[in-house]
């Protein structure tokens, strides 16, 4: 059976005044049937990139220069523009980051859903109300009939957020390309809209690939992790093998960059200061010729300065792409 | 809402007390004197000195303020110097015809400005965006009146497409009405046409930055779906505005297409009563105009709630 969506060594590049731009320098990974999977890394390492890439809708100036993307077995680079968007939000659909300004303020929720179903099903208007408020009951978003005629100024953060979700899942996907949907969210409702969105992609058998920093939600709810940096896939596994044992230099410092909360047993431990990765991500437009973090990494090697490390298989599902990771023959 | 309307309703009178203080100094600061426009310069003194007593020219400026505005406030603008005629009969019988022009030219300029500038926005910095904004400079730069004299000579003298000359009002026969309209309209909306396709273009291009753009799309709408109903109806709240102020520009700049195209409109009467030192009909005419503008304005407020939702009274 072929996995919901293959990345193969997918470039896109942005051609900027200045130079090229690699924001995705060859990734590859893949996402199983009804799997979660997030995609961690710093701001601008090409998670969203990624995403967009995925339904080829890469914003100007960038373009897609290398790469396949196989959604179930279809390879999407060959797919025509018409084709293409007769996948968006049908087969594969996309939650943004920011709920203030990703539904349009000046349509009704009730358009906008109706909208996405319409644009993709034979519906009536009736059909595809009845649809939408399903589907804002199974996020939980309270009064569902009279949200339909508000306006997105109307609703809160957190609830701008699940009818994204809804509107997200309306039609049952088979992908569903998550952007930080949480991280704009007041910490009190990030855990509930988190858990609402896991809840009805489950529900309707949608892989997910989640693009996040919080390496807590990653615990939480992935099935596997993809860790980048700088356009490039460093790592990948199961959650478990990314939080027991994390390969490369890059994960090892995210994992310790994380702040813990000691138990009155330890208290009596002399408090450690939060670990900070030292350096800066390399400039998009002048990566340097190895691997993007030596410049960073406390133990590389002379090879590591120049030669692009490929990955490493460490196991089934665990690969790093590390020189140190090197395996024999 | 209601009370939105007369909150603004209300507004207005201190703004057309200001208008009219405004329009009196300006139209008296205008050298010469309309009794010696009347009986000419070589005449009897004493003549000259009747004829603005009887106007009531001899009192000071700000008693004859008082008087004008005082009458002004219930209605009366007063009686023409030059033909006796009460000023504002005069108005409601010229300025249907400029209402039909100026609103026949803002029609034409949206119908062109609107789409131009959504594609000028779709092609951004390609060779179709930059003929657009070339065309839309040359808009903006030529003058009306040798838009409107070019036209007559092309349109109406070489090609016989429109009357030269002659004027039926559209209320009598329509299409007879519009055949003689059409080149007029276009004059004048055509630096309107220009100011709002720029105005579209830039909007369009703030608006489609926005992650809801990007949303849509993603939601495998067609780029027409996108660009004309989730970016235009957010690009649409500033351009109405400049539409707003734009349809001041027009209401000034018919005065000379209606002298070009010898149309019986208000503001070709404007021009006569200034060369005859009309003192009443010029003030009438101008503070009429204001407060039609007054009212356009007002409209578009009304009308941004329709594009912007979040807009409150």
């Amino acid at each position: 059976m072929f996995p919901v969506l293959k990345i193969d060594d997918l470039q896109t590049h942005f051609f900027t005044r200045t130079g090229i731009a690699k924001a995705i320098d060859g990734v590859g990974f893949h996402i199983d049937k009804g799997e979660i999977v997030c995609v961690v890394g710093e701001s601008g390492c090409g998670k969203s990139m990624t995403a967009l890439s995925v339904l080829r809708l890469v914003p100007h100036p960038g373009r897609i220069v290398g790469g396949e993307i196989w959604l179930d077995g279809q390879n999407l680079m060959a797919f025509s523009e018409r084709e293409m968007r007769e996948v968006r939000g049908d087969r594969v659909s996309m939650i943004f980051q920011e709920p203030m300004v990703s539904l349009n303020p000046a349509f009704t929720i009730g358009n906008q859903l109706i909208e996405a179903v319409r644009v993709h099903r034979k519906a009536s208007r009736a059909e595809a109300w009845e649809r939408s408020v399903e589907m804002l009951r199974r996020v939980d978003l309270p009064s569902p009939e009279a949200r339909m005629n508000a306006y997105p100024h109307e609703l809160s953060g957190g609830m701008r957020q699940r009818v994204m979700i809804a509107e997200a899942l309306l039609l049952d996907p088979v992908l569903l390309l998550a952007d930080e949907p949480t991280t704009a969210l007041d910490v009190t409702v990030q855990a509930q809209v988190l858990d609402v969105m896991v809840r009805a992609a489950r529900e309707s058998g949608t892989a997910v690939m989640m693009i996040t920093h919080n390496l807590a939600v990653v615990s939480e709810i992935a099935d596997r992790v993809v860790v980048m940096y700088a356009g490039r896939v460093v790592e990948q596994g199961t959650t478990e093998e990314i939080f027991t044992r994390p390969a490369h230099p890059y994960t090892q410092g995210l994992l310790r960059a994380i702040p813990t909360l000691s138990t009155a047993a330890e208290d009596d431990a002399p408090r450690q200061p939060l670990y900070e990765m030292g350096g800066l991500v390399p400039s998009l437009t002048d990566l340097p010729p190895g691997c993007a973090f030596c410049p960073r990494c406390s133990a590389a090697i002379d090879l590591c300065a120049a030669q692009k490390p490929p990955a490493f298989p460490l196991g089934e599902t665990h690969a790093a792409a590390c020189w140190l990771r090197r395996t024999e023959g | 809402m209601l009370a939105y309307f007369l909150k603004r309703t209300v507004l207005m009178v201190p703004t057309l007390l200001l208008v009219a203080l405004m329009v009196f100094l300006l139209v008296h600061l205008i050298p010469g004197d309309p009794a010696i426009v009347m009986v000419g310069a070589e005449a009897d003194p004493a003549a000259i000195e009747n004829i603005r007593r009887s106007l009531g020219l001899d009192q000071p400026l700000p008693i004859q303020f008082i008087d004008w505005f005082g009458r002004l406030l219930s209605g009366d603008f007063g009686k023409s110097i030059t033909s006796g005629i009460p000023v504002l009969e005069t108005i409601l019988e010229r300025f249907p015809t400029t209402l039909v022009l100026t609103t026949l030219a803002m029609l034409f300029s949206v119908a062109i400005a609107i789409p131009s500038g959504v594609l000028a926005a779709k092609f951004r910095n390609t060779g179709k965006d930059y003929l657009f904004m070339l065309v839309s400079l040359i808009g903006v730069s030529v003058p009306g009146f040798w838009l409107g004299l070019m036209g007559l000579l092309v349109f109406s003298v070489q090609l016989g497409w429109f009357p030269s000359s002659g004027y039926v009002p559209v209320w009598q026969d329509f299409w007879q009405g519009l055949n003689y309209m059409t080149l007029p309209s276009i004059t004048l909306g055509f630096f309107m046409a220009a100011v709002v396709a720029r105005m579209t273009r830039s909007s369009m291009l703030e608006v489609m930055r926005l992650e809801y753009v990007t949303h849509a799309r993603a939601k495998g709408l067609s780029e027409w779906t996108v660009l004309l109903k989730h970016a235009l109806k957010n690009a649409f709240a500033p351009t109405l505005t400049t539409i707003g102020i734009q349809y001041g520009m027009l209401l000034g700049g018919a005065v000379v297409t209606e002298t070009v195209f010898g149309l019986p409109g208000l503001g070709r009467f404007v021009v006569q009563s200034i060369y005859g030192r009309d003192y009443p009909a010029v003030q009438g005419c101008i503070l009429f105009i204001a407060l039609v503008y007054m009212f356009v304005n007002l409209a578009v407020d009304v009308l941004y709630k329709v594009f912007d939702p979040r807009v409150k009274f």
